[in-house]
């Protein structure tokens, strides 16, 4: 599972580039997209479910993403979408489409499965937003430069 | 020019920028109507789509001196993470203090920022060189079948920044062309070499192609109550997606009829 993860912050920090995120935030993108993608893997494999697994990764993104944006000043967009690549079924987009392409039978479950899964995200997203902003105002404290600000 | 017509297309540029490099509505509408507050002006309209802005000000003013218009086109591209953290900087900039005679430098500024490059090509090509190797893992595959999606997704990228002008015929010409490339460079490869499995090697290298960014943004869209925002990225994704599956399935068939391997 860790390897899982560790590639999971290299494919975040490769697509991150790739969406030219400014420098000084490859690092934390990257990491963010390790932990997020194990805390998938953590969730699907004690609770078997693997939709459940990526509503709450999803959700767990969406929140540190917030969190960190704060910390760093920069708006949530970069955090989110590069770390939420891991998790978006983009196997299932391909196996659907391409199934269904050749009138393969498995295009139903697969299609299925990633209709689920996006429904995961989509739901995880929801509620990651709709997280109150003064949780994410504690972490005011953190940015750089921030108690030479208090006086 | 009239002040309120140059603070207005000072905040419009402003909008435009995000929206053009993939911001979400609900980001370039707060952008656009908190530069024009900073400047007090409060009489305005704006409306924000994922193609479009349209702003006014002045609607109940008495005198044309305070009504100002602007509308621009915002054709659909690629993501720019860089810019719109950098427009989020200098609209941070300009409502901390709002001076009329500083609109220049503010327009200047806002340029810049939307002109910000993206990597040079070799880092884009290593990056989804990278990305690739490691979605194939992500998707099961053995450390070969990563190799081979690294290769894959590095040319892929070479390919799409190297050719100009490869997006204006149509925006869904480099994904259908991307995505048939990679298809025969990897079915190349598993042919020629033993050990590998095509199916791994493809999803790995077409990762970059996934249209997962958009889609989040269009969820992002919805709930904010942008349903024509949502629906446009939302259809924008969807059809990615089937010009993914198109460009593999139609070479993934050809190179069958063609006698080679697709296991």
């Amino acid at each position: 599972m860790i390897t899982q993860a560790v590639m999971a912050a290299l494919a975040t920090f490769g697509l991150s580039i790739l969406f030219a995120t400014p420098r000084r935030h490859w690092l934390v993108c990257s990491l963010v997209g390790g932990v997020v993608y194990y805390l998938y893997l953590a969730v699907r494999a004690v609770t078997g479910n693997g939709v459940f697994g990526c509503f709450v990764a999803t959700f767990a993104l969406v929140a540190i993403a917030r969190a960190i944006a704060v910390v760093h000043q920069a708006p949530v967009t970069v955090f989110l979408l590069a770390g939420i690549f891991p998790l978006v079924p983009g196997a299932g987009i391909y196996y659907t489409a391409y199934y269904l392409f050749t009138a393969d039978a498995r295009a139903g479950a697969m299609g299925l499965e990633t209709v689920m899964l996006s429904g995961a995200i989509v739901l995880g997203i929801l509620f990651g937003f709709a997280l109150p902003m003064r949780l994410f105002i504690f972490f005011r404290r953190f940015q750089p430069g921030h108690n030479e600000k208090k006086s | 020019m009239e002040k309120n017509q140059r603070i207005l297309r000072l905040a419009v540029t402003a909008g435009e920028i995000l929206v053009r490099n993939g911001a979400e509505i609900s980001r370039a509408y707060d952008t656009v109507t908190r530069i024009l507050h900073a400047f007090g002006i409060t009489d305005y309209q704006v409306y924000v789509l994922s193609n479009g802005l349209f702003a006014s000000t002045g609607e109940q003013a008495d005198t044309v001196d305070e009504q100002a218009f602007a509308v621009r086109y915002i054709p659909l591209g690629p993501v720019h993470l860089g810019r719109i953290s950098a427009v989020n900087e200098a609209s941070r900039e300009i409502t901390a203090a709002p001076e009329e005679w500083e609109i220049d430098r503010y327009r200047e500024k806002l340029r810049a920022a939307g002109a910000i490059p993206f990597f040079p090509l070799p880092l884009q090509a290593a990056a989804c060189g990278l990305a690739s190797f490691a979605s194939a893992y992500l998707f099961g595959g053995g450390i070969p079948d990563c190799l081979a999606a690294f290769l894959c997704g590095l040319l892929l990228q070479w390919l799409l920044g190297s050719v100009k002008g490869f997006g204006t015929a149509s925006r869904f010409m480099p994904t259908l062309v991307g995505s048939a490339f990679v298809t025969l460079l990897a079915a190349v490869m598993n042919q020629l070499i033993a050990g590998l499995v095509l199916d791994h090697i493809i999803v790995g290298a077409i990762i970059s192609l996934v249209p997962g960014v958009v889609f989040t943004t269009s969820i992002r869209d919805f709930f904010n109550g942008d349903f024509i925002s949502g629906t446009i990225h939302l259809v924008d994704a969807l059809l990615t997606g089937v010009c993914i599956a198109a460009g593999v399935g139609t070479t993934l068939l050809f190179w069958q009829w063609l006698g080679g391997v697709i296991v």
